[in-house]
């Protein structure tokens, strides 16, 4: 192992490596931060440019642009509450508070240090436990997959907050969503309408940029103050605050960072499970670890509900590379496109990789640590300035959000019928966000809802058209066991606090 | 009448009455999934779990009609009055010409336009800024995706012929 990471130091150290990852970092934060564009829209942008280059420096290149990313998501949900990609959804939840507190500065800091955190124990995981993590997600049958994946949800809606029917409600609803266009399993179409547009479905894009970022800037828009027509000058320079953090904040996120790092990289590893479930479940664990006073502040600024799901994102970016580094198998759609890269320079990564090509292997890893470390280098310093997009005033800053993510969606398809539908989608959102109703355990319906039916098929078909594959197999019956008592756990505490009210009061 | 719009002021019934009719128009749609030859005896089709999600929609959003829950801090209904829908709306149209637009018209003169258009909406009433950070937004924007990202986007209307 030290002669690989020997090799892997000697390859990314050297100067034009350095230099890639500097750019790569400082590009992928700048794409990851416009509203529509993610990690995965940042690397396939980036493949062009590393097609030029040696595999392991446009591997090198593509990892720092990745990472760079993720932050730069992070960002744009943290300043305006628009998340470029699902996995920095809960993100949102508590940055976004903290920074219409006036604290953007320091919820920038404390995601780029839960990030900084979550991928450098994620790397050195990726290192110590590669093989054996990978050998034991290559023992989960779809069975296991399809109960992982109905636990994640059932624990969004049990964690989103504002009642539990509302938020299964909504998750049904983007399980519904992702049922549109020609059914994976037999190419059928559904619910398209008779619109050739519909049939590859609804983009994942579009549905969370309609439903957030659009959604968020014409809440704002609708909740204008009628009074104050001087509008145009902006306030907001005093709400960048301080980044300094307080004492106890710091200690307060050494242990949810640490516990949603190795949550996260253990999940990261499940192909298709990924960021997305790894940041809401670190949410929702953080969320039930913490004190009846901490709980009250998820969801409104809490430095916990902000620091775990960044750390567990950035571990599960890094924990996705070992099915692809080992296995050979893409564990998200980054690194499928990673995938095709190394295809397109005549690498077939998998078991054989290792022995192959040790420079690539152990460059990606060593690349983690120095990627992430770049990232905080380059981030921390300039947090103020990233911060400045807030002090662009309302009238200007809002039909610039309203652009961008039109035209981050617009440029994926070249299909204006995309606007259109992304304008429906963003209209349904305002009215339901009015209405209370979440969207995040929509977002997660409607990622996870093609997984699911694909497991589901899957699972049937390998135990011959019976549903005794929900019993039979001891992890899958444990899972949904965990996913049932998460569902019936809020009622059974309701009733258990009425009966000892009832007792009390008698 | 008087009686059910009472009933349904209440934020979380009316969503859950919004979502019961897209519920049930989406288990009517679910009909029309077709079965391919010889999926009779089959557990699983491409229309299982539609059916079953329809089912557990219209399920989900009767329970809330009935058990709304207790409100959360949210807007009242004499509040949605005071919110500015006409700057929605103007939003929203913008929005829909600014995808009939992008074609015709190209690119950078469509987008200044949709930007000029949502500033000047949302009040701002500086036109010399206007109309300097729309064009440079778009022209900027342009350049990025064209020179830098290699992404071809039609920077003029399609009766001007440039090359």
């Amino acid at each position: 192992m030290l002669d690989g990471i020997q090799i892997g130091l000697a390859t990314a150290l050297s100067l034009q490596n350095i230099l890639l990852l500097f750019g790569g970092c400082l590009a992928g934060t700048f794409i990851g931060m416009l509203p529509g564009l993610g990690p995965m829209t940042a690397i396939a942008l980036m493949i062009p440019i590393a097609g030029t280059l040696e595999p392991a420096s446009g591997i090198i290149m593509m990892a720092a642009v990745y990472y760079g990313a993720i932050f730069g998501g992070s960002t744009s949900s943290i300043l305006i509450n628009a998340p470029g990609v699902a996995s920095t959804v809960p993100t949102a939840f508590d940055g976004f508070p903290l920074a219409q507190q006036g604290k953007a500065a320091k919820a920038l800091k404390i995601a780029a240090l839960a990030s900084f955190s979550g991928g450098i124990i994620g790397a050195l995981l990726l290192l110590t436990s590669a093989p054996s993590l990978a050998r034991l997600s290559l023992a989960f049958q779809s069975s296991v997959y399809f109960a992982l994946m109905l636990l994640g949800l059932i624990c969004v809606a049990a964690f989103a907050g504002g009642g539990m029917l509302k938020a299964l409600l909504m998750t049904v609803v983007g399980l519904m969503l992702s049922t549109v266009g020609a059914d994976q399993t037999q190419g059928i179409p559904r619910f398209t309408l008779g619109q050739i547009d519909l049939i590859d479905g609804i983009s994942f894009l579009l549905l969370v940029m309609a439903t957030f970022a659009l959604a968020e800037a014409l809440l704002s828009i609708l909740r204008t103050p009628r009074n104050t027509e001087a509008e145009t000058d902006s306030t907001f320079d005093q709400q960048l605050g301080d980044m300094q953090l307080a004492k106890g904040e710091a200690r307060l996120m050494a242990m949810p960072v640490a516990r949603s790092s190795l949550l996260g990289f253990i999940i990261g590893l499940l192909p298709g499970a990924g960021a997305t479930i790894a940041s809401f479940l670190a949410y929702g664990t953080e969320q039930r670890l913490a004190n009846a006073t901490q709980r009250k502040s998820f969801g409104h600024g809490s430095v916990r509900g902000l620091a775990a799901p960044e750390a567990a994102n950035n571990a599960a970016a890094t924990g996705s590379f070992v099915p692809l580094l080992t296995l050979g198998l893409p564990g998200s759609g980054t690194t499928a496109i990673m995938l095709g890269a190394l295809i397109a320079y005549g690498i077939q990564p998998g078991p054989m990789l290792y022995v192959s090509e040790p420079a690539v292997f152990w460059s990606v890893i060593v690349s983690m640590w120095l990627g992430n470390a770049f990232l905080l280098l380059l981030n921390l310093p300039l947090i103020p300035y990233i911060a400045r997009i807030l002090a662009v005033p309302k009238p200007l800053l809002l039909p610039l959000i309203l652009f961008f993510s039109l035209i981050g969606v617009y440029l994926v398809s070249f299909n204006t019928f995309d606007i259109y539908m992304m304008v429906g989608f963003a209209l349904a959102a305002v009215i339901l966000r009015l209405l209370e109703f979440p969207m995040a355990p929509m977002i997660l319906g409607f990622i996870l809802g093609g997984l699911i039916e694909e497991n589901l098929a899957r699972a049937l078909l390998i135990y011959d058209n019976s549903w005794s594959f929900l019993w039979e197999r001891p992890l899958t019956a444990n899972i949904l066991s965990i996913a049932l008592l998460v569902l019936l756990l809020p009622g059974i505490t309701r009733g258990v606090m009425r009966l000892r009210q009832a007792a009390s009061e008698r | 009448m008087h009686q059910v719009i009472a009933y349904l002021r209440h934020p979380t019934r009316c969503g859950a009455l919004l979502l019961l009719l897209f519920s049930f128009s989406y288990g009517w749609l679910a009909r029309d999934i077709p079965a391919l030859p010889g999926a009779a005896g089959q557990l699983f089709t491409a229309g299982t779990l539609p059916h079953f999600l329809s089912a557990a929609g219209v399920i989900l959003a009767s329970l809330l009609l009935i058990v709304p829950g207790q409100r959360a801090t949210g807007l009242s209904f004499a509040q949605l009055r005071t919110l500015r829908w006409g700057r929605l709306a103007g939003c929203l149209a913008l929005m829909i010409a600014y995808g009939w637009s992008l074609r015709p018209l190209g690119f950078l003169l469509s987008s200044a336009l949709f930007l000029s258009g949502g500033f000047a909406l949302l009040g701002e009433r500086r036109w010399l800024r206007v109309l300097i950070l729309a064009s440079s937004t778009s022209l900027l924007f342009w350049l990025l995706m064209s020179w830098l990202l290699q992404v071809h986007l039609q920077p003029w209307p399609a009766f001007v012929q440039v090359d």
